[in-house]
Formats: C-alpha cells, structure tokens, sequence
C-alpha cells in the first residue's frame, strides 16, 4: 500500500489552482515584512511549510498524497494562527485543529474505501474504473469526501471554526486563510466528483444555506475582521452554488468564483489589516474617518467591496454572473442569489461607513497610511480585481474552461448585468436602511434592537466538548484508591473472560 | 481425590483469597507468596509418577519421577525468594512514611 | 560468530550487569555507563550479525548447551523475535545515552538497566515457555527497583502496587504452565504448539483456561483494561528514562508475549472462534478509557502514560483482527510507538527538571525557555496523532484500513474518536506549552542541569520519527518477515 510522489505534468484544474497560489502567495509573503515583526524566522518557515502543503494539495495525482499534504497544511496553519500567541487564538486554534483533523480523517476513510473498491489511489485510474461501479456504491465513499472537503472550507454546517480562526490570526496569515486555504476544499470536490462523476445536487442546498447564514451574521459584526470571515462562508457558499448545479457553466463559474474571491477576499483581509496596523482596532464602534487618512487603503478597499457585491467592471460580476446564468432555471435560487449579494452590499457599505466615512475619533489621531511593502500588494491585488474584469472571457477561455476540460464561452457583457447590478444596489440600500432603522446591525449609533436568537451551532458543539471533558474528569476522580479492588478487577477480568471463553465458544 | 495437584489449587486459591480480602500489607505480600508456594506445588506433582524413585541416574532403576518440573521449580522458587524479598523491602519504605500497614490508609495519591 | 550470537545477544548485557559493579575498583570515573554503553553496542552488533539470514526467511535456532528440547532451552531467532530485539536494543541505546545525562546514576541504576534490557531480549529470543517466564520475572524485578530509584514515596508505592499486581497474575501465569506441561509433557513452544489442536479437540476448556491465565499475565504487562491500573501511576513516578524503558519497551513486550504464544500456540483454531474478538473489544475498551482519561489528566507524565493505554488499545484492536494489515498496523505502530513514547517521556522529563512542575497548567510559555524542545515535543505529538508526514501516520491507516476490510463500522467510529481524542489532549498540552505567560518557577527552585545527552536522545527519537516517516520500507521491511512469522 505504498505510495509514490506522482505530480507531474499538473493537468488543467491542478494549474488553475497552482497559478492562483503561486501568484497570490507571494503576495501574503510580502504583506508580512512590516505586519510581522518579530518571531521573522518561525513565522516565514511555517508560512513556506504550508505553501508546500498547499502546493501538495493542488498538484497531488493520487488522494492519498492529497491527504498527506492537506494535513500538512493544516498543521502549518494552526502554527501561524497561534503566532499571536493572545488568550484568544489558542481555543480558536483548537477548534481548528481538531475540525481540521475530523476532516481529514473522514478524507483518509474515503480514500481508503476507494482503495478497497479500485484497487489503487490514483486518480487517473479511478477515473478509468469509476464506470464500472454503481452509484450507490461510490456515493457513500463520495459523500464522507466531501463532507471531509465541506470542514476544509467551512460551509454550514460545519463553518464552527471559522468566525474563531480566521480574526484571531494575524492579517496576513487571516488573508492567506480565506484566500487560498480554503479554496482547497473545494478543489478538492471538484477533483473527486470529477473522478468519480458523483454529481448531486445537495451541494446546492448546502451552498444556499452557507450563502445566506455567512450573509446574514455578517451584517451582525462589529469586528471587521469577524465580518470578513462571515462574508467568506457566504462566498464560499456561491462556490457550493456552482458545483451543485453540475453544468459547466456552474462549475465553471464556482472555479472562476474561487479564483476572484480570493484576489478580493485576500485584498479585504489586507485593508483590514492596513487599518489594524494604523489604529490597533477592530471593533467598528471606535473606527471612523479613516477615510482621510489612509486614502490608499480607502480607495482599494473601495474596489474590493464593489467586487464581492458584484458589480461591473470589477471582478466579481463576472463569476456571479457565470453561477447565475448556471440556475437560471430556478426562481428560488436567483431570489437567494440576489439576496445574497444585496446583503453583502449593505454589510460593505455598512463597513465603509464606519470605518472610513464619519469622524476620526482621538484616539485613532495618530492613524496614518501604511508603509509601501504593505501597500503594494494591495494595489497589485486591486489592480487584479479590475483586470480580471475587464478580461473576464478571456480568462474564461484561456483558465477555466481547459480546467473544465470543455469550451465554454459567455457573453458577460449585455444589459442583464447591468441591471442586475442596478437591482443589487438598491435592494443593498434597502437592507442597509432597513437595518440601520431596525437596529440589527448591533452599533452604537442605533438603538438596541431585538434580534432572533438563533441556535448556535457553535455554542452547541463547544458544550459537547466541555460536556465531554467534564465527564472525563469525573470518570478520572472515580478511580478506586485501594489496593484491593485493583487486584479485585485482576481475578475479575481473570472469571470474566473464562466465563466468557466458555460460552463464547460453545 | 488428595493429591499433590488438588491441594496445590487449594493453595492457590487461598493465595488469591488473601490477596483480595487482606488489607494489611504484609498479608498481601504473604498471600502472594501462599499463591506462587501453590502453584510449584501443583507442577511439582504433575510430575509425580506412581511409584518412581528419585531421579538420579544409577543403574537398575527402572521408574523415575520426573524430574524436569522439579529443575525448573528450584528456579521458580528462587523467583519467589527474590520478589517476597524485595516486596518486603518496598513495604518497609512505605511503614517508614506512613507509620501503618493498613492499606486503605495509604491511600494513593491523585 | 553466528553460531552463538543468539545467547551473546542475551548474555552480554547480563554480564555487564555484573560488570559494572566491578568497575567501583577501577578508576573509571564513568566506568559504568561506558560498560554499560559497549554492552548494549556489543549485543546490537551481534543481533545485526543475525540479520542476513532472518530476513531471507530462515529461522536460527539455538540449542542451550547442545541439549536438545524438550530436555533443554532453546533460542530462536525468526522475523518476530528479531524485529522485537532490534527495537529493543535500538530504544535501549539511546535509553542509556539519555541517563548519560548531567544527573549521575549510580552504577547500581546501571547494573539493573542493563538487567532489565537483557530480560526483555531474553523474552523475545527464547523458544521455552518456562524460560520467558524467568526473563519476565527478571525483567519485572528490575524494572520494580528501577521505578523506586530516586526513593519518592510516590514511587514506592507505584511500584508496589506494580508489584503485587505483576506478580499475581505471574504466578497464575505459572499456573498455566504448569496445565501446559501436565498435557503436554514439554515446555518448548513449538512442541506445545503441535499439540494443541488435538487437546483442543478433546477438553476445550482446560485450552480455555490456559488462555485466559496467560491473557492475564500478558494483559498486566502490555497494559489491557481492566488490568492497566498500575501503569499511570508507575510510569509517572519513575524516574524519566525507566518511564520510557516501560513505555516504551515493557509495554511491547507484553505484545510480544501475546503475539508469541496466542498465535503460535493456539493457532487457527481457537482463533477463528472468536478469541481475536475478546482481544479486538478489550483493546476497544482500553482505548476508550485511555483516551478519556488522558484528557482528563493534570499531570503531565501521567497523562502520557494514559496515551500509552491509549496507544496500546489502538494496537491490540489491528492485532486481534487477525489480517495480514492487522498484523502490519500493529507491528508498525508498536515499534513507533515505542519511539515516539521514549521520546516524549524524554521530552516531559526534561521540562519537569528545568521548570520544576509536574502539571501541564503550570507549565506555560515552555517555548520560550526551551523551544527547540518543545519543538521536539510538537514533531513527537503530532507522530503518535497519525499526521503525516510522520511515522505514526502509517501505522495508523494501516489500522484504519484493517478495521475498514473488516467492515466492522462500530469498531471504526471508536477508532477515529481515538485519533481525534489523541489529537485533543496532545493539543491542550501544546496550547499550554506556547501560551503567553511564562511559568512562574518557585523561588527556591534550582532547575536541574540538564547536558548534551538528555537533549541528543530526544532529538534522536524525534528526527526518528520523521525519517520513517518519510521512508517508511526501510521498517517495513524488518515487519514482513514478522508477519509472515504470525500468518504463514
């Protein structure tokens, strides 16, 4: 059951993802310099360690290297998230870690079963023996896969470590998380259903419900880097949207959609860092005014917040508009789809308005924009958003579509986009006012509303593990302290297991 | 029927009474020996022949008891020797801290 | 040299034991570690000498004194006992480069190391059933003097209850032997082994008594519920090299026994009928109950030795099923369980002696202080977790995988609650380790010196680890003959 290194030549979806990280990696790389600056020789060789691991992950021809190198990028990032070293981030890097391994063992068993069933771990060959094999065979094994995969993105309802994880980390390695972490889940999906040819379309649902649930709690935040990582399991949700809907146009667009989300989410996560860096905030009822100050920051964070909403000329719209055209049958899911985007224009806008427009409080005097190595990533990302817009078919045609393996063109630019752009700024509007009126937003500047308290998967999972500990603890005090009932169990174990030979057998 | 093998099991089984109702710690240690004396007696007797003599080679002698247990049980013995001894050595460390013998006094720690 | 290698590998260090006593009327001012050092290099050289043959599937055997069994012992060599001796030998060297360290140990401590060594390689050398009991006995010796080393009263009465406990179901042990022999007539293994399928015909139950007396005596040694009550505590008190000695070593060699005499002995009879089940849901159980009470631990040492359980539930579970990768898991994880456990109790031993607390709450901030230690620490945890690309992850997809052919669904939700509980409790340590804070050490407190060898061992175990981990053949290659030693 040995295994080689298989990785090259990479086909197409393997350098799709590898363009994508090893154009945006450096990127983190450079942001890092002034943003890290202490501990330079642990943090730069975790970071390389899991840019291996991620490399690893995307170039890997067999599941079982997928599996080795995921896990090694796991633990590569649970070292960067605890390289703060606060009180928060080692629960939030716990929940991680142990999520992560749930994942990646529920990987390793689907794995496994494909080995038992074809005989080898490789892909090229499972793809060649997957025909043979009946549906209802594969999709269990299929199925255990991608829930391994949904824990690596954080999809509802497994998005728990998430909102903890990606805060609490440092900006850089926060930006490296929703930007290119993560995307490796879904690769890993599309890789497998790929092999396999195990479409379904609960991933739809699944998407839906991350789409709307990241949406909804996002507009709740008041850390910005908090809300950032909503807006990922909301976007991230999108990418779910396309692969469930199995055509290519969806898959297509969910590819295109990972590549776009991380150059803007990646971009978000760095203003935020920008801003961090200038004012040691986080908690939007004590940012404000920025603008003036950190005209850089404002202006880049301007471009990346009209992309994750969608509109043209930006990025965005062009993967949105590629998962739109792919559910165009169904009224529900574009209400989901439109709704979604809305809500992510008013958080956006909710954002700008407390971070960067109004009055620079006191304390925030000293803010001042960032230094260049910080700054310059930031406008390559932006300058990225805009050209991945403006070129949309043509990274259409040269990207995705060969990592598809088919042809596919769309005619991204006719008047539907515009007027759902149109559409989508006035719902955001809607929803912004509405919330500012309703006071759901939770700032100071509105009176506290109520607000429907919702079960929280997290609170649910945390007390079972404390659940769990406790009755450890409890089973630990039970423990007999005389010498006798240890010897007892002895002679006990000894007429048990006679007892039970004796039966047992006959 | 009173053989060697019986009584050895009897003893056997005295030995594990004591090591599980006996809370003095030199009963236990007394037991444990009780236990291992039972079982070289049961081996011992397994290789008693009805009838045979001694097992020292000389000539005539036509019906020997067996005398592969009886080698081997002079090792065991001393195996016994040795761990009562050192099990004695132990419980005198332990009277010495703890001025008792009652084992559910030393009650382990935590 | 060949020839008599079996018993030099044994012999060797049993007389340096001796030897090193001596030493107190030269004026070696190290006598007995540099003794005890070449007894244990002496005897690796003499098993390698072995190693041409074993692996090309031959069997050495070695009669005691020219006398054949059953009159006499004999020793045999085949892929089982030289993979066991190997390992033992190989942990056994850097067990003695660790007490090297700063912190002198008398020659005493030496003398009966290098005893305890020599019992386990007698163990799993000998082809004699009342012979492994000797060495068993004279490996428990040892090691129940070795625990009580530094005379805490803690320990001493650790190691009394060891004792007792041990040597309770030794005697039952002998027990059984004494029914083998009365049957049988002889006390070679392999004599034995030819005759118990036919006893087994006729009285079922005299077998059935047998195994379960030799189950208890394994089970004490190899730690299996509800018989591994001495281990916490025992292995924590002890002194840091002989809590890897049992660890890591005596530990296996109750696997070794059972491997030995439950395969060999009862063969496919007995075992189609279900014993490898008792075996495969006892380790279930040990599993549980080690998982859960190493998360519920404070202390540190203590809670390695409930990983230990924890561990030895996961190996005894891929032994009982029986399968050819049941026998490779389980191969695999005890011999890198074996490492990576030293390394570990390495690892804590030195904290403890530089920060001067046992728990884990209090040892905040470690890193800092000692960080390529805890680094060491991180590699060896993240090993025995079943991550790649470190040994431990071999050694556990080949359980997960022989629990998944068996299709035994029940089996594999606990096993994958075993790895995930492992990862937590490891974890919670590691948190602690990087917290912060720094560890508030107590005033009068002298951290103990701690030199070049303490650390070497350590680092030696962790880049062990990796590097199996990364050409896992190289120790495969010494399991297959094993296994083809166990399913022929």
């Amino acid at each position: 059951m040995m295994y080689t290194l298989p990785f090259f030549p990479p086909d197409s979806l393997s350098l799709f993802m590898l363009v994508m990280i090893c154009l945006l990696f450096p990127l983190v790389f450079v942001y890092s310099l002034p943003y890290v600056r202490r501990s330079f020789f642990r943090y730069y060789s975790v970071l390389l360690l899991t840019l291996v691991g991620m490399l690893g992950t995307v170039l890997a021809k067999d599941l079982l290297s997928f599996y080795v190198f995921l896990e090694i990028m796991t633990v590569g990032v649970y070292f960067l998230i605890i390289d703060n070293k606060k009180k928060e981030s080692f629960p939030a890097g716990f929940k991680y870690i142990l999520m992560m391994f749930t994942g990646g063992v529920f990987i390793l068993l689907a794995a496994l079963m494909l080995y038992n069933l074809t005989g080898t771990f490789e892909l090229a060959a499972m793809a060649r023996e997957a025909p043979f094999y009946s549906r209802t065979v594969l999709m269990p094994i299929s199925t255990l896969f991608v829930i391994g995969c949904l824990i690596q993105i954080g999809a509802v309802p497994f998005h728990i470590w998430l909102p903890d994880a990606h805060p609490i980390a440092p900006s850089p390695v926060s930006a490296l998380l929703s930007g290119l972490a993560i995307k490796i889940g879904a690769y890993g999906i599309i890789r497998l259903i790929f092999t396999l040819q195990t479409w379904d379309s609960t991933l739809i649902i699944i998407g839906v419900s991350s789409m709307l649930f990241g949406v909804a709690l996002a507009l709740r935040q008041t850390d910005i880097k908090r809300l950032l990582a909503y807006h990922s399991i909301s976007q991230m949700g999108y990418v779910l949207l396309g692969i469930g809907a199995g055509t290519g146009l969806g898959i297509g667009g969910a590819l295109f959609h990972v590549l776009n989300h991380a150059i803007f989410k990646m971009l978000l996560f760095l203003c935020m860092g920008a801003v961090i860096y200038a004012t040691g905030e986080r908690e939007l009822n004590r940012l404000g005014g920025l603008g003036r100050r950190m005209p850089l920051t404002l202006a880049v964070f301007g471009v990346a917040a009209l992309a994750i909403s969608g509109m043209p000329p930006l990025n965005g719209f062009a993967s949105k508009a590629l998962l739109s055209a792919a559910i165009s049958g169904n009224l529900w899911l574009k209400l989901a789809v439109i709704l979604t985007a809305a809500g992510t224009f008013a958080s956006f806008f909710k954002l700008y308005r407390y971070a960067f427009w109004g009055e620079l409080p006191e304390k925030l005097g000293g803010a001042r924009e960032v230094p260049l190595l910080m700054s310059m990533p930031m406008l390559v990302l932006a300058a990225a958003c805009l050209a991945a817009g403006l070129f949309s078919s043509q990274l259409l045609r040269g990207l995705v579509a060969p990592a598809l393996g088919s042809k596919l063109t769309f005619d991204f630019w006719n008047i539907n986009v515009l007027i759902e752009a149109v559409l989508i700024l006035g719902l955001g509007a809607g929803i912004y006012a509405f919330g500012m009126k309703a006071g759901f937003f939770g700032l100071r500047a509105e009176k506290a509303g109520a607000c429907p308290v919702y079960l929280s998967l997290d609170r649910l999972c945390c007390g079972a593990a404390s659940l769990l500990e406790k009755g450890c603890s409890a089973f630990g005090e039970m423990h007999s302290r005389s010498m006798n009932i240890h010897l007892f169990w002895v002679i006990l174990a000894l007429t048990g297991l006679l007892i039970i030979l004796n039966f047992l057998m006959v | 029927m009173i053989n060697g093998v019986s009584i050895g099991i009897i003893v056997v089984l005295i030995g594990i009474y004591g090591i599980l109702t006996k809370r003095n710690l030199i009963k236990m240690v007394m037991a444990l020996y009780i236990m291992n004396s039972g079982v070289i007696l049961l081996f011992i007797s397994i290789g008693y022949v009805a009838g045979g003599e001694a097992a020292i080679f000389e000539s005539g002698k036509k019906l020997m008891v067996d005398p592969l247990p009886q080698a081997v049980m002079l090792t065991s013995l001393v195996i016994g020797l040795g761990i009562t001894a050192l099990a004695l050595a132990l419980v005198i460390k332990i009277y010495d801290e703890y001025g008792t013998l009652n084992a559910s006094r030393i009650l382990e720690d935590k | 040299m060949t020839f008599h290698a079996p018993i030099l590998v044994i012999v060797v260090p049993l007389l340096s034991a001796f030897l090193t006593h001596l030493t107190k009327y030269t004026r070696l001012k190290r006598g007995a570690e540099i003794v005890a050092l070449t007894s244990m290099i002496v005897s690796l050289f003499f098993l390698l000498s072995m190693s041409g043959p074993v692996f090309s599937g031959e069997v050495l055997n070695y009669d005691l004194g020219g006398w054949p069994p059953p009159a006499g012992i004999s020793l045999t060599v085949d892929g089982l006992s030289f993979f066991f001796s190997l390992l033992a030998v190989g942990v056994g060297l850097l067990i003695i480069v660790y007490s090297l360290g700063i912190y002198v140990y008398a020659r005493r401590y030496y003398s009966l190391l290098l005893i305890a060594l020599s019992g386990i390689l007698g163990i799993v050398l000998t082809r004699d059933i009342f012979n492994m009991y000797v060495f068993f006995e004279i490996l428990a010796v040892a090691s129940y003097i070795l625990v009580t080393y530094k005379h805490k009263t803690r320990a001493i009465k650790a190691s009394f209850k060891y004792l007792i406990m041990s040597e309770s179901a030794w005697v039952l042990f002998l027990l059984a032997v004494a029914v083998l022999y009365g049957l049988t007539g002889s006390l070679n293994m392999d004599d034995i082994a030819a005759q118990t399928p036919i006893i087994y015909q006729t009285n079922p139950q005299v077998i059935y008594l047998v195994f379960a007396l030799m189950m208890i005596a394994f089970g004490i040694k190899c730690g299996m519920f509800p018989l591994h009550t001495w281990i916490p505590e025992a292995h924590s008190q002890a002194p840091t090299p002989v809590s890897g000695l049992l660890s890591g070593l005596i530990l296996k060699v109750g696997l070794y026994a059972m491997l030995r005499v439950f395969f060999l002995f009862f063969g496919a009879p007995l075992f189609l009928r279900g014993a490898g089940s008792i075996i495969v849901y006892l380790g279930l159980i040990t599993l549980i109950v080690g998982a859960c009470l190493a998360l519920a631990q404070e202390e540190l040492k203590k809670l390695l030795a409930f990983s230990s359980i924890n561990q030895i539930g996961f190996i005894l579970i891929a032994i009982g099923l029986g399968t050819r990768l049941g026998f490779e898991g389980g191969l695999f994880h005890i011999f890198n369980h074996a490492l990576i456990k030293t390394g570990l109790f390495f690892c804590a031993g030195i904290i403890i002696s530089q920060t001067g607390f046992w728990k884990i709450g209090q040892m905040k901030g470690v890193w800092r202080k000692m960080p390529g230690l805890t680094a060491a620490f991180c590699v060896l945890s993240l090993a025995v977790i079943g991550i790649p690309p470190f040994n431990g992850f071999f050694s556990k997809m080949f359980i997960v995988e022989a629990v998944l052919l068996e299709q035994n669904y029940f089996l594999l939700f606990f096993v994958f609650f075993g790895i995930i509980m492992t990862a937590a409790y490891f974890f919670r340590v590691i948190q602690t380790f990087f917290a912060q804070e720094d560890f508030k050490q107590k005033p009068d407190f002298v951290p103990q010196p701690v030199g070049p060898f303490e650390h070497l061992s350590t680092y030696v175990f962790a880049a062990f680890c990796l590097l199996v981990g990364l050409f896992p053949g190289m120790v495969l290659s010494l399991i297959h003959p094993a296994v083809k030693v166990l399913l022929p």
